[in-house]
């Protein structure tokens, strides 16, 4: 099974994940390679919000997610250097794509993420753009509306733990194209 | 009095429940009950506020809103002509919370927007839609003063009769924009007024009832005419006693205007909420060098027929020294650069004003409280639009917002103008 230009030892790895999760007889979906492609990117499954679970409770899952998100992104933001950790809301901005945060002036418990892409793919404009974040923690899959005039924003309770991984300047920011 | 606007949707009436100005990063919102969730119709929002595409932009000034409504909205673009009749009451501080209480004003619509041509589309299932808002308009009171508004191309003749909570008269079809605007309880624009003159047709109900709602508002023209004529005339006679209070002051005769000092110092009382076109002084003794403020003040706390003394502040680094607010009568702007419009900002209220100029003066109003202002002093005339677009930008403000340079910068009208800014407190 050569999956995704995957080295013999990936293939095997991944062969294995999918020998286990289809053997597998708890009641929670069977994530298989499948699965994993679509949540990557923007076409996502209906349960994908099962399937992100499951991939954060299972260690080689998680693994397998994490390097199928680091080959296939569009544009990345590394975790924050230590200088950043101050702000209360850090900014992420590099060549490729910029997201901000802005408190909304009345609703001040509410969070504006506006996400400005540089040089946006065709898909972004067309459909939700997917951030997958990939922290010490866990990984997340984010939608954000598809971009307009290159910017999309969403908004985000503050207590929202899709806006707290946003935040978490040790955090890994990927665009999926 | 509150005016509520309700969306006429084939699921029910949704209210708008408050609107306000974000800034200009931010991209235009609509969000279901103040929440985080944002309706599917936000990008469409986005692009019907947006200016060269939409027209809030252009008509009420801000480049991004937030709408909060009471329930989703999920597609098509009937909400359009409610939205606009809420921004357009939200710029009058007139918007309800969509929750109608005794002697508010409902306005129901649905119509979607030809934004080049300000004309209201036909949309579909408008007898639905008056159906289905049946069992909330069955909960207001009575009393309430009641307007659900379709657009003409959707005219059916007895419409009303479907339904016992509504009468001929409540139901208004519209063609154009405008009409649409005439039926909000106040004078919207320049619009009401040439509409008043209109044929009866211009805005068609399926009732007669219509043309004793057209004489109501021809009534309130004639009563606001009369009453602006009876401004005028005690505005000349103070005015006039003030001049001859200037004269007998400083021995100015031959410097002085001879148009009527209107405000100066009946303008105590006046709010920074409008622009008012002021009549000044010219002074002679205006330093070749410097610009300062010229303050009046008057020996007893009654300004009319007083005396008033006069005492002049320097701009040093662009700030003037702070003044006493008590028995202040009369504040100018003196200065020999070539400024050819000051406005005067209340950092706090963010309400402004226009100042006049005469010759190297602009006089502006005294506040009606001790106030901290920015007098932003521009080489170049603005026109009606820059003063809507600062308007729309300051009433747009959060309450809590002290208005500072920075904040003016990120208006793009501002960011294009030469202007120098001078800061002032008037103290109790």
């Amino acid at each position: 099974m050569q999956a995704n230009g995957a080295t013999p030892a990936e293939a095997l790895f991944i062969a294995k994940v999918a020998f286990r999760e289809l053997n597998d007889t708890s009641p929670e979906p069977a994530v298989l390679y499948n699965d994993l492609m679509r949540l990557v990117s923007h076409h996502a499954p209906v349960n994908s919000k099962e399937l992100m679970a499951k991939i954060n409770a299972s260690l080689p899952l998680r693994k397998q997610y994490m390097e199928l998100v680091r080959r296939q992104r569009f544009a990345q933001s590394q975790a924050l250097a230590a200088a950043s950790s101050k702000e209360e809301m850090p900014l992420r901005q590099n060549q490729d794509f910029s997201l901000k945060f802005k408190r909304d002036k009345v609703e001040h418990s509410q969070v504006f993420a506006l996400l400005h892409i540089t040089h946006p793919t065709d898909s972004h404009s067309a459909y939700p753009v997917v951030l997958n974040v990939l922290s010490a923690e866990r990984c997340e899959r984010i939608e954000f509306p598809p971009l307009i005039d290159g910017a999309s924003q969403c908004l985000f309770e503050q207590s929202d733990k899709a806006l707290q991984l946003l935040l978490d300047v040790d955090a890994e920011i990927s665009i999926m194209p | 009095m509150k005016v509520h606007v309700m969306v006429a949707t084939t699921q029910g009436l949704v209210a708008i429940q408050k609107i306000y100005a974000q800034d200009p990063d931010i991209r235009s919102v609509v969000s279901i009950n103040g929440t985080s969730t944002v309706s599917p119709i936000s990008a469409a929002y986005h692009h019907f506020v947006k200016k060269g595409v939409g027209i809030i932009e252009a008509d009420f000034g801000a480049s991004s809103y937030r709408v909060n409504i009471d329930a989703a909205i999920d597609q098509g673009n009937s909400w359009q002509l409610a939205f606009y009749l809420a921004h357009a009451a939200h710029a009058q501080d007139l918007l309800g919370n969509g929750k109608p209480q005794a002697g508010d004003w409902v306005i129901c619509a649905t119509g979607e927007l030809n934004t080049s041509e300000k004309t209201v589309l036909a949309v579909e299932q408008t007898a639905l839609k008056i159906e289905r808002a049946t069992s909330q308009i069955s909960q207001w009171p009575e009393d309430v003063s009641l307007r659900f508004v379709l657009p003409q191309a959707n005219f059916v003749s007895g419409q009303a009769t479907q339904n016992p909570h509504l009468t001929a008269q409540q139901i208004v079809y519209v063609e154009y924009l405008h009409q649409a605007l005439d039926l909000l309880p106040f004078a919207y624009s320049s619009t009401t007024s040439a509409l008043i003159t209109k044929d009866l047709t211009t805005v068609s109900t399926n009732n007669l009832d219509t043309k004793s709602f057209a004489l109501s508002k021809r009534f309130a023209l004639i009563t606001a005419l009369v009453l602006s004529v009876l401004i005028l005339v005690i505005a000349y006679f103070f005015a006039d006693n003030t001049s001859k209070i200037e004269q007998g002051d400083n021995g100015q005769d031959a410097g002085l205007s001879t148009q009527p000092l209107t405000e100066s110092a009946t303008n105590k009382a006046t709010a920074f909420d409008k622009i008012i076109v002021l009549s000044g002084l010219s002074t002679t003794n205006a330093s070749a060098t410097t610009n300062y403020l010229r303050l009046g003040y008057s020996a007893t706390a009654n300004c009319k027929n007083n005396k008033l003394n006069y005492q002049e502040l320097e701009a040093k680094a662009g700030t003037f020294t702070p003044a006493n607010f008590a028995q202040l009568c009369d504040i100018r702007f003196v200065t020999t650069q070539n400024y050819v419009a000051v406005l005067a900002i209340n950092i706090h209220s963010h309400r402004f004003v226009q100042a006049s100029q005469q010759h190297n003066e602009f006089v502006i109003p005294v506040p009606g409280n001790s106030a901290s202002y920015l007098l932003l002093a521009f080489n170049k005339a603005l026109t009606a639009s820059d003063i809507r677009q600062i308007h729309g930008y300051l009433f747009n403000l959060s309450d809590n917002v002290i208005l500072s340079e920075a904040d003016l910068k990120q208006l793009a009208v501002l960011a294009e103008r030469d202007y120098t800014v001078f800061k002032h407190q008037l103290i109790d």
